[in-house]
């Protein structure tokens, strides 16, 4: 305790010890401040006729993107454990999707795998593939490369997603996010393995319940999702799959968007070691139109 | 064998506060604090417009709030040096505060930490003072400007003091505990 005191004078990391301080209190305090101003805007959504939709519109917005946000960041630093327990964790600091898949293999290994098992990368979310999806979907068009939204395993951002769209239809879609695991990491259990992937079914486009976002509702049942990608996977000349049974049971839930988890709690390790890389990109026929539990 | 060292029942406050940084600055500017950077230009803005209004306003003001107007203890003339001072005193020192404020923007812009906290610091001066008046009555929030100059100050609070702003301004804080 003593050794984290802000109150030295030398220069350097005590300086920054007084600002991370600070830079606390302000996360509260705008957290505060703007749930303040999300009441201001409720209470003259009542009083303004007609222009109290578009008040209700703003403050719908404010308490969902900027409000609840805040406050699940605020309290899960407090309460979720950071540390790996299979379960990935959203941008506000909420349990995601679970960890249900691993992988043996180089990154170029991994993506010629994907790529020959009808996997399509997923763009980047930046403004014009956010405007995209959501345009998409109103209209019901397709959109193969949709972005995924960022969930977090070692407090990064997946490094890579995947994803095999249903039916034309952006708002159904298999879909797979991978993290690389840091070097010398090991799952609980000491089983070594380089990858690590999280994938589930979006079944249709909802309300977070825990935002108030929206966002895409998954499918309970995440073990359809996971044989799913690992059948896909095993179709490839050179992958094996071993299986760590009851790896992870008993306490999957919700996902960060309060959608049910239903798992078995296996965890399959695809051995990519015998893929070729420069494999010819060639998806397999009926693979994406497979519609796990649609 | 030596006894195993024990850890801490409970987490350090300072650590909690800290935990989220990252020791290398992320590639690429992060979206709040272009953002952040935004709303600071408008709040500017909305400043000089105010300053505006007020120029615009400045006779009904005087006479009206400050109780100044011509008469038999002011002459015309004195009425007219007074009134021209105070406007242009008024003015500049506005004009300054703005001034900075655009210039903070630009130090936020480029990355300075202690300039984020400087504006995070009046930013929540501004809404605290608007909070105390709103609860004891006095102020009116619901006014159009009040509310705008409101909105815009907590906006660059919430926007200066998230996580992707803390650590690509202040890359690799980390505490010596750690």
């Amino acid at each position: 305790m003593a050794e984290s005191g802000g109150t030295g004078r030398a220069k350097g990391p005590k300086r920054y010890a007084v600002r991370a301080v600070l830079d606390g209190f302000f996360f509260v305090y705008a957290g505060l401040a703007a749930l303040w101003l999300a009441w201001l805007v409720l209470t003259e959504s009542f009083i303004q006729g007609w222009w109290g939709v578009l008040f209700f519109l703003v403050f719908w917005v404010l308490l969902a993107y900027l409000v609840l946000p805040r406050f699940h960041r605020i309290l899960t630093t407090l309460y979720v454990p950071d540390y790996f327990i299979g379960r990935t964790r959203t941008s506000d600091g909420l349990l995601g999707d679970p960890v249900n898949l691993a992988m043996d293999g180089t990154e170029a290994q991994l993506r010629a795998a994907l790529a020959e098992a009808g996997w399509t990368p997923a763009d980047d979310v930046t403004l014009a593939s956010s405007l995209r999806i959501i345009g998409s979907t109103l209209s019901r068009r397709s959109y193969d490369e949709a972005p995924v939204s960022p969930l977090y395993l070692f407090g990064r951002k997946q490094d890579f997603a995947y994803q095999q769209e249903v039916a034309g239809n952006p708002a159904k879609r298999h879909h797979v996010r991978f993290w690389r695991t840091p070097p010398d990491w090991r799952l609980p259990g000491g089983v070594r393995v380089d990858w690590l992937a999280a994938g589930t079914f979006d079944r249709a486009v909802g309300f977070s319940l825990f935002t108030l976002q929206i966002t895409h509702k998954i499918d309970a049942d995440t073990d359809v999702e996971r044989d799913h990608i690992v059948r896909t996977l095993d179709a490839v000349p050179g992958t094996t799959v071993r299986v760590i049974e009851g790896f992870a049971s008993g306490y999957h839930a919700r996902n960060g968007g309060g959608d049910t988890i239903r798992t078995d709690g296996d965890l399959p390790i695809v051995d990519l070691d015998g893929v070729a890389v420069g494999a010819p990109v060639e998806s397999s026929a009926g693979v994406a139109s497979d519609g796990a539990a649609a | 064998m030596s006894e195993p060292r024990k850890r801490t029942a409970f987490e350090p406050a300072l650590r909690l506060a800290n935990r989220d940084d990252q020791p290398t600055r992320p590639a690429r500017r992060p979206t709040q604090v272009s953002i952040g950077v935004v709303l600071m230009v408008l709040r500017a803005v909305a400043g000089a417009l105010w300053l505006w209004s007020l120029a615009a306003n400045w006779t009904t003001l005087l006479s009206d709030d400050a109780g100044v107007s011509p008469g038999p203890d002011l002459s015309e003339e004195e009425y007219r040096m007074v009134s021209d001072f105070f406007l242009t005193l008024v003015l500049v020192s506005g004009g300054v505060v703005l001034a900075t404020l655009l210039v903070f923007a630009w130090l936020v812009w480029a990355g300075i930490d202690w300039a984020r906290i400087f504006t995070m610091i009046i930013a929540s001066l501004s809404v605290a003072a608007s909070a105390v008046e709103w609860v004891t009555g006095g102020q009116d929030i619901t006014l159009p400007a009040t509310f705008l100059t409101l909105s815009l100050d907590i906006l660059v609070l919430l926007a200066l003091s998230s996580r992707p702003a803390r650590a690509w301004s202040r890359p690799g804080a980390i505490l010596p505990s750690d």
